[in-house]
């Protein structure tokens, strides 16, 4: 498991990331993928997703549609022309900072993130 | 993949109700992440009953709420909406202010409904959203935001700005908001201002400058109330009032006991008797009708004026109050779209007056006549007599001027009597 405090600054950059990859998704969904692609390590909790999705939208990075399902309804969301944008800065902000860890932590060079 | 049945669903969405979430679109999204967790799990085999309670507890403990607050800080919708509307009003209430004290200044209608207005936007709608802001930002930045200074600085500004607010209006209760509002200043939020300053070194500077400012305007406060330049001028003009309203009552009654006792005695030239007669009889005519437009200045001004007036009509000023309105003097003298001014009515009557004295009485009287009485017809360098006299007038004022002109008729009225028997 990886703690909640190391997420907390990637947690936009994942999503973002997520939502170049998939045309749109909704929170459960992401909530899925995350765990799928980190074998179960890193386990989105609602708490912290759904706050900083409404945060994205608000700053117009995604936008989000809703569509009817059965008796409930379901919120995709989906990047913007500036969120596809900033999803790129914010995954190369983030290899950057890996990267300058990596050599601060001294974890040699084994780091292969490209 | 399992379906949850809409019974299960509304199960489900009764539980998020619940929490009590207001912001519907996180409500609907919560419920839908709440669906498909026991979807998946019901997935593996897991009945709907069991697998909610597996998932139960993340609808316990206030979460649901924190999360819809979260997002709502997040998302700044509350904050920005308030800022915006923080900057109108600091544009708006401050506007309404100025304009209304020029309205004021002019005597312009509708002065007070602005000033009221504007007062009520800066202290009871501008004043908390400022507070409610500021604190949004104190927390923004991770620091302890100081709620008992928000709260006092809150209260004591309502409390000056409707004291003052009240002062202008001459609406009673006026002086004690203002000395309540000095008294929290000075009790409770200068000491939490200092001990925010003390303790906050970051905003040291501007914590002190607020100071100063609060301790400067309350010196400035003090200066206006201690020069008073006003009152004291109301009050000469109140105690001058009275003094017109006695001595002419006592220059009254000695004329009437004059002429009474001149009737009496026969050897007198009935001709003479008859013209001092009539003069006694005009006089008394207008000094009534002067009496009357006192009256009705006095009951123009207030309500509460009432009792300042006997029912013989006659006068106490320790009983009347609002000294310094202007609106009934303009108003009974100069009159309305509805009401003719008694102003130029009183002008006539003057000039009638003094044409009659004039004939009745000797050369030697013409002059002090001429100058008691002047009603400055042929003046033309100045303003009307009426206009000089009237407009813009304090009602004191006004009272005080034409209590003069009845001493001045009665003492007139008394020289020529004099000269006649």
């Amino acid at each position: 498991m990886i703690s909640k405090d190391l997420l907390k600054g990637t947690l936009k950059t994942i999503v973002l990331k997520l939502l170049e990859e998939n045309d749109r998704m909704y929170g459960y969904e992401i909530t899925r993928e995350v765990e799928r692609l980190t074998e179960g390590k890193v386990q989105l909790s609602w708490g912290a997703l759904y706050p900083a999705l409404h945060k994205l939208e608000s700053d117009h990075l995604i936008t989000s549609e809703e569509e009817s399902i059965g008796k409930r309804v379901r919120k995709y969301y989906r990047l913007t022309e500036s969120g596809t944008s900033a999803a790129k800065e914010k995954v190369r902000e983030f290899i950057d900072f890996v990267t300058v860890m990596g050599r601060v932590l001294d974890t040699g060079p084994s780091l292969n993130l490209a | 993949m399992a379906d949850l049945t809409n019974r299960e669903i509304e199960i489900l969405n009764r539980e998020i109700d619940k929490q009590g979430l207001t912001y519907t679109r996180l409500q609907n999204e919560l419920l839908d992440h709440l669906c498909c967790d026991i979807e998946a799990k019901m997935d593996e085999g897991v009945e709907f009953l069991k697998a909610f309670e597996e998932v139960r507890s993340r609808l316990e403990n206030r979460r649901i709420q924190e999360i819809q607050e979260e997002t709502l800080l997040l998302i700044n919708q509350k904050y920005r909406m308030m800022k915006k509307f923080m900057y109108i009003l600091g544009t708006i209430a401050p506007s309404l202010l100025i304009i209304g004290a020029i309205f004021k200044l002019q005597h312009w209608p509708g002065a007070s409904v602005l000033i009221v207005l504007g007062s009520f936007l800066l202290g009871a709608v501008y004043l908390p959203v400022f507070a409610m802001v500021s604190m949004r930002d104190t927390r923004k930045k991770e620091k302890r935001v100081n709620k008992p200074l928000y709260l006092v600085g809150v209260i004591t500004g309502f409390i000056f700005i409707t004291g003052v607010l009240f002062k202008i209006m001459h609406w009673p209760g006026a002086g004690i908001a203002l000395a309540f509002s000095v008294l929290l200043t000075v009790a409770l939020f200068i000491p939490i201002l200092v001990i925010q300053a003390l303790k906050d070194k970051e905003n040291q500077v501007q914590s002190f400058s607020i100071l100063i400012f609060i301790l400067a305007f309350m010196a400035i406060n003090i200066m206006v109330f201690a020069l008073k330049v006003s009152k004291n001028v109301m009050t000469s003009m109140v105690i001058s009032a009275k003094e017109h309203m006695v001595t002419s009552s006592m220059v009254e009654s000695a004329n009437t006991l004059f002429l009474e006792s001149a009737n009496l005695v026969n050897q007198l030239s009935p001709d003479r008797l008859d013209q001092a007669n009539f003069i006694h009889e005009k006089t008394d005519a207008l000094d009534h009708f002067i009496q009357e437009i006192m009256v009705d200045i006095l009951l123009a001004t207030h309500d509460d004026n009432r009792l300042a007036v006997a029912a013989d009509g006659s006068i106490d000023l320790n009983k009347a109050n609002y000294f310094d309105v202007y609106k009934s003097t303009e108003l009974i003298i100069f009159g309305n779209e509805v009401n003719p001014g008694k102003g130029e009515v009183l002008l006539k009557s003057l000039e009638t007056h003094k044409e009659l004295l004039l004939a009745h009485a000797g050369p030697e009287l013409d002059r002090i006549i001429d100058d008691l009485l002047d009603t400055g017809i042929e003046d033309t360098d100045q303003a009307p007599r009426l206009e000089y006299s009237f407009r813009q007038t304090p009602m004191i004022g006004a009272i005080n001027t034409l209590s003069n002109l009845q001493f001045k008729l009665r003492f007139l009225e008394g020289e020529v009597l004099k000269e006649l028997l």
